[in-house]
């Protein structure tokens, strides 16, 4: 049953990969991507979820960062 | 300047980060930082045309894995030390507009991935105690950047809410031989009228002792501590309940709902902490569709929640918004 379990996880390890980078001011990114992934392209769902209305866009006010 | 300084009063650190209060403004509103740097166009955080998932350090951390020496002499009554961590901002998807709930839960799968191995891989730090990952949402909770995103802070010790939960969880278990959160998931299934939904793997209720009115839990039904403990098919369906739980939140007022998430996990300070167990909370601040619940005197001055709802009520309410979670490609 672990076995079985760390064959999963490791085949599910396998479809991601990390691409990472160092920004500018020293800071580091990562990239992440799937394999055989074909949804990042793709518009949101077509759920529910999809009828509300987005928020409203970001003032002037707003801050560049978090 | 960035430091932590021992509160005497409440026996926790508290972390100062000026920098913070310099944080640059956006001019026009289609600037925004999180999204993808477009050619020729002004350079966001990510230095490229598009992404799946990407997580960066932030930019006014609060929290630095090389932190300057403190500004301020410690003392016997007062402590102070550097802030060390790790602070990430983790983009959920390149769409401006789009929300967590939004997104299909296939990219919420690999959001789940992608923070077991956040889990992992900070966890590993030596002068990490804690990997906390979680999502402000909605102008509500003081978000400003709309664009989808969550954070992770890497601290230097397990922090005071988590901590509490340890020492109940684990009194819990010296006392009776279970685990806590076991029994809660127990109780809640047994009475069945604060559960909002479920899966193979796990639930998700509004407990018993909820403090805000749509507080939910999402837990693992299995006893594990991590997101590192998950099987695949876990993994799954914590991304499918996740992504019912988000869409029925934002069916419930249709409008797009605010709230804080948080991931609850073991702490990574190489200690044992097998009567913990895996959790997810949210803690929405809205009571109507129109009217916040503040965290006034009572709540913050004392740390006792009143709650202008009950649990049973605003689970059945919210359980009438659940809808089928459909995967573009079947496992």
């Amino acid at each position: 049953m672990e076995n079985e379990r760390q064959a999963r996880d490791e085949e599910a390890a396998s479809e991601m990969h990390k691409r990472r980078i160092t920004l500018d001011d020293g800071r580091y990114l990562i990239f992440y991507t799937f394999d055989g992934d074909d949804s990042s392209a793709v518009p949101q769902s077509t759920s529910a979820s999809s009828q509300v209305e987005p928020q409203a866009a970001p003032s002037a006010e707003e801050e560049r960062s978090v | 300047m960035s430091e932590l300084r021992w509160h005497p009063l409440l026996g926790e650190w508290v972390a100062t980060a000026t920098h913070r209060q310099a944080r640059t403004h956006l001019p026009p509103a289609d600037f925004c930082p999180l999204c993808p740097t477009k050619p020729g166009g002004f350079p966001t955080e990510v230095p490229e045309a598009t992404y799946d998932i990407v997580v960066f350090e932030n930019r006014f951390p609060s929290l630095k894995a090389d932190p300057p020496a403190p500004d301020v002499e410690a003392t016997e009554l007062y402590p102070v030390r550097p802030g060390q961590g790790v602070c990430e901002v983790v983009l959920y998807s390149p769409r401006h507009t789009s929300t967590l709930a939004a997104e299909p839960v296939e990219q919420i799968y690999k959001l789940v991935q992608v923070w077991t191995d956040r889990f992992r891989e900070l966890g590993a730090l030596p002068f990490v105690d804690y990997v906390f990952a979680f999502e402000n949402k909605g102008e509500a909770i003081g978000v400003t950047l709309h664009h989808p995103h969550g954070q992770i802070y890497a601290y230097p010790f397990t922090p005071p809410r988590v901590a509490r939960e340890l020492e109940q969880s684990r009194a819990h278990n010296d006392k009776t031989g279970r685990c806590l959160l076991c029994d809660i998931v127990a109780e809640e299934r047994r009475d069945g009228r604060r559960v909002v939904s479920e899966n193979e793997s796990f639930i998700a209720y509004i407990p018993f002792f909820a403090r805000y009115p749509y507080e939910v839990h999402i837990s693992s039904r299995r006893h594990l501590q991590a997101l590192t403990d998950m099987s695949v098919e876990e993994q799954r369906d914590l991304a499918a309940l996740l992504k019912a739980v988000l869409v029925a939140f934002d069916k419930l007022f249709n409008l797009s709902f605010p709230y804080m998430m948080v991931l609850h996990q073991r702490p990574t300070d190489g200690q044992s902490y097998d009567y913990y167990h895996f959790h997810i909370e949210f803690y929405p601040p809205l009571r109507t569709a129109t009217k916040l619940k503040y965290l006034a005197g009572s709540e913050t001055g004392a740390g006792m929640f009143i709650n202008d709802t009950l649990a049973e009520e605003k689970a059945a309410e919210l359980r009438g918004h659940f809808e089928e979670v459909v995967w573009r490609k079947p496992s």
